[in-house]
């Protein structure tokens, strides 16, 4: 990718916004990024009706509202809790080894649970909570598997698109493994209805429910892995593109050392 | 640990790796080795803080995975539960206790990195002065707890039917190694070990087993061993009980079998290789002459096959197995700890060597014939002299047709010697018709102690050391258990090395011969060995103290000139083969005292090796 050009009045104001950020990295680069983007989109706005770029950057930095109240409102979308969060945990795969232990991991809860879904009794043992189980872990699946697309094949850099519906998939593993649990307490209730009105069947209504709900939780613990697998890749994804746009957009600064890297081991 | 990680099966490994990658992170963390940076903007991720949350991540993947692998054992172990015709409470309780584990080592590694993960946030929040505590309090209660789960994890709670289960008394061993059969409960053997040898076992009847009490029946002997159990510990502490009434403390621990020297026939080979691989006999210069299978005209594959079943134990507890053919020894070999200069007890086979004895007096003219009266050697009880008695003669005596009253318990629990016991048979009554009935009564046949004593002036062991064991290049025997008054107990107290033991087959065999000299009369070998009584039993018939029978091989009976000895002790003279067999054993308390018969006519007098 080609290094965008722009002035030195661009450049200094996003220096004089950073200054005023006082929120952690990597959201810090995140707004800078978001904000540059909309300066640009203006500024190209302005050109585009006739004035001079010197003029149209100008008028777009009077244009952009870069109040402390707007910049608060801003970092506070971008460095909130839960971003925070998830921001730590997509960092915890980012060095060769932690890759590596996460595959192990996957793979030996794969080879754990494969022998037990090929044989295909597992998901009629799970009974009717499996379906919105299942519906869940596709439907994670089918948003990571698009987000991957976005991220590596498409290669849309725009600061939206890349962390546009980043976190859905593990939000949907959270779900799942929800649902999984939800699932183990109906098949308990419905041992228990059912112990009611047979009272010497209930230990096998017991026995089946335990049954029913190892199997549901099984396939919902390994949809979420799965799940959260892609989510890591597409976050890693994400961030080495934040960290690759910020080198570019802000060449003075140096811009690997205020995002966070996993260290090498 | 491998057994954890066997015990979580296809997740055990990513469970440890992942635990050590937590254990990483924490000295990581703990070491500070990762700097802040000091040009950092305040609150910028930096390395401590991603080695801090590592921990946390880390421990958290570990409870995932653990939990994860308890869901899916869960889910295996019921659906096997609910297929199951029938099921074992104890294994159900395993597999249930079993399922927890990973669970529990997940979740454990993830309370341990958040107590670290704490005690870091403290340490960096706190001010100064408290910092240090809050961390040190924070290591220590994951240390404990880590600490904790290791030796738990060390121990685990194995199940009875886990390797076996160590019990000394005086200088034996005894391993206690129970299986389980979910059709048939609870059963298994006891081995019996000293000095790393294997001298027998026996089998456990009926064996109970609920948690934490354990009792062990074998029937065989009417022992009864109970204790209580602590698994964690792999430890029983209960008593042996007798039929009598007495008891005896004895703690069992638990062992690893494949560590036992003797307990297996052989050591477990290495993977790919075979249990057994054919070697000719070392000449260890004894008079023997070796030569290979092959040279004898048997199959290299046969007498593996052989050797490989009695390894495995088809045969029970053997302890030697010698196989001469054609006057040259061509199989040695040995099981259980036992070696060629083993000296072994050959139970009843003694009594055959006393026939040969007998022999050797009649071959000197010490003793006139077979038909003088047994009185006629005990002068000394002239006194319980009777007009019965005059009718049995030493005849009667070497084929076990005396006639004596005696009661079936007696006649299996009777044994000894010297003049007291002498005078103890001598004062029975005759019942029966002398020489029309057999009855196998081993203290009978110490009376023929008294008799070579009267007949040669020397004690039996004496005189085969002198005429027969010297001649035949015997150095080393035992014939001292059981003596009295200088009176060697007949009825089965010799001990021989089983290289020795196949120079008596060869003797008969070769009727009377050995190498270049006639030590005894070919006469007395063909009249001992020939059937002389009938006896009822499944083996054949008897001669002067020789079993004189058959062995199914698969082109019909075999003939065989047998010395038979409880337990496995064998001396097997096969004319029409010329072919002797030596076995040595401890089938004595298993059942298995004839389990070697098969085995030979399968593969030593098979097609592929008989002539």
């Amino acid at each position: 990718m080609d290094r965008p050009s722009q002035s030195e009045r661009l450049q200094d104001a996003l220096r004089e916004i950073e200054e005023r950020l006082a929120i952690p990295q990597p959201a810090r680069t995140r707004v800078l990024l978001e904000l540059h983007a909309d300066l640009e989109d203006l500024s190209r706005l302005y050109r585009e009706q006739g004035l001079p770029a010197d003029v149209a950057e100008k008028r777009a930095l009077e244009s952009l509202d870069l109040s402390p109240a707007a910049l608060a409102g801003l970092a506070a979308v971008h460095a909130n809790p839960v971003r925070r969060v998830l921001d730590r945990l997509s960092a915890q795969a980012r060095g060769r080894i932690e890759r590596a232990a996460l595959a192990v991991v996957m793979l030996s809860a794969v080879g754990l649970v494969l022998p037990l879904v090929t044989s295909g009794k597992i998901f009629r043992a799970a009974g009717p909570f499996l379906w919105p189980t299942l519906a869940l872990c596709l439907l994670a699946l089918a948003v990571g598997l698009i987000k991957l697309y976005q991220l590596y094949v498409v290669q849309d850099h725009t600061p939206r698109r890349v962390q546009g519906q980043l976190h859905t998939p593990l939000a949907l593993a959270a779900v799942q493994v929800g649902c999984g649990f939800a699932g183990m307490y109906g098949h308990f209730f419905l041992a228990y209805l059912r112990s009611r009105s047979a009272p010497d069947e209930s230990t096998v209504h017991l026995t089946r429910a335990l049954l029913g709900s190892a199997g549901l939780l099984t396939i919902a613990l390994l949809g979420a892995l799965i799940s959260a697998l892609i989510w890591f890749l597409a976050a890693n994804k994400a961030a080495a593109i934040e960290r690759h746009e910020a080198a570019l957009r802000f060449p003075r600064r140096d811009a690997s050392r205020t995002v966070p890297t996993a260290p090498r081991q | 640990m491998l057994y954890l990680i066997r015990v979580c099966g296809p997740s055990g490994w990513g469970l440890l790796i992942v635990t050590v990658l937590a254990l990483v992170f924490i000295v990581r963390a703990l070491s500070r080795r990762q700097p802040r940076d000091p040009e950092a903007a305040p609150g910028t991720d930096t390395g401590h803080a991603y080695a801090r949350h590592s921990i946390l991540f880390w421990g958290a993947m570990a409870a995932v995975l653990g939990f994860l692998s308890q869901c899916a054992a869960v889910y295996t172990a019921l659906t096997t539960i609910l297929s199951a015709e029938a099921l074992s409470q104890a294994a159900v309780q395993r597999g249930f206790a079993e399922s927890f584990i990973p669970s529990f080592w997940g979740f454990g590694v993830l309370v341990v990195c958040a107590l670290v993960w704490l005690g870091l946030a403290l340490a960096n929040r706190r001010p100064r002065t408290h910092r240090r505590q809050a961390a040190t309090l924070a290591m220590i209660a994951a240390a404990l707890i880590a600490g904790q789960g290791c030796s738990s994890g060390d121990r685990p709670a194995a199940a009875i039917t886990d390797g076996v289960w160590l019990g000394r008394a005086g200088g034996d061993e005894f391993y206690f190694e129970i299986t389980a059969n979910p059709a048939e409960g609870f059963g298994g053997v006891v081995h019996s070990l000293s000095a790393g040898k294997k001298y027998g076992e026996m089998a456990i009847s009926h064996a109970r087993w609920e948690d934490p009490q354990l009792e062990l029946i074998m029937g065989a002997t009417q022992v009864t061993y109970r204790g209580q159990v602590d698994l964690a510990r792999g430890r029983v502490r209960g008593a042996l009980h007798y039929a009598d009434g007495t008891s005896r403390d004895m703690e069992l621990r638990r062992a690893d079998p494949d560590q036992v020297p003797g307990l297996r026939a052989r050591p477990r080979p290495a993977p790919g290789e075979p249990l057994y691989a054919y070697r000719s006999p070392a000449d260890r210069n004894d008079g023997w002459t070796t030569a290979s299978v092959e040279d004898v005209g048997f199959a290299r594959s046969e007498i593996e096959g052989l050797v490989t079943a009695v390894i495995d134990g088809q045969a029970g507890v053997l302890h030697s197995l010698l196989v001469v053919r054609d006057g040259r020894l061509v199989l040695e070999e040995y099981f259980h700890g036992y070696g060629p200069d083993d000296l072994h007890r050959l139970a009843s086979v003694t009594k055959s060597v006393a026939s040969l004895l007998v022999g050797l007096a009649l071959d000197q003219g010490r003793i006139r014939d077979l038909d003088v009266p047994v009185f006629s050697f005990f002068p000394q009880h002239d006194d319980l002299r009777t007009a019965a008695w005059e009718r049995v003669t030493l005849r009667h005596l070497l084929t076990m047709s005396m006639g004596l009253d005696w009661s079936d318990e007696e006649a299996g629990r009777l044994h000894g010697t010297g003049e007291a016991f002498f005078r103890l048979v001598l004062a029975r009554r005759i019942s029966g018709e002398p020489g029309t009935t057999w009855r196998y009564v081993s203290a009978n046949v110490n009376l023929l102690a008294g008799v070579l004593r009267q007949a040669t002036g020397r004690q039996a062991d004496e005189f085969a050391r002198q005429h027969l064991f010297t001649p035949l290049g015997i150095e080393r025997f035992d014939w001292s258990w059981g003596a009295q008054d200088g009176y060697r107990a007949m009825d089965g107290s010799l001990q021989l090395r089983p290289r020795d033991m196949a120079k008596l087959g060869q003797l008969v065999l070769d009727e009377g011969r050995w190498q270049e000299s006639q030590i005894v009369s070919a006469a007395w070998i063909r009249e001992s060995t020939g059937l002389r009584i009938p006896t009822g039993e499944p083996i054949g018939g008897y001669g002067y103290l020789w079993w004189v029978g058959s062995i199914q091989a698969p082109t019909g009976p075999e003939p065989v000139v047998l010395a038979n000895g409880f337990g496995s002790q064998f001396i097997a003279a096969f004319p029409e083969q010329h072919l002797v067999l030596v076995s040595t054993g401890g089938n004595d308390d298993n059942g298995k005292h004839f389990a070697l018969a098969p085995l030979v006519g399968r593969y030593l007098l098979g097609a592929g090796s008989s002539r």
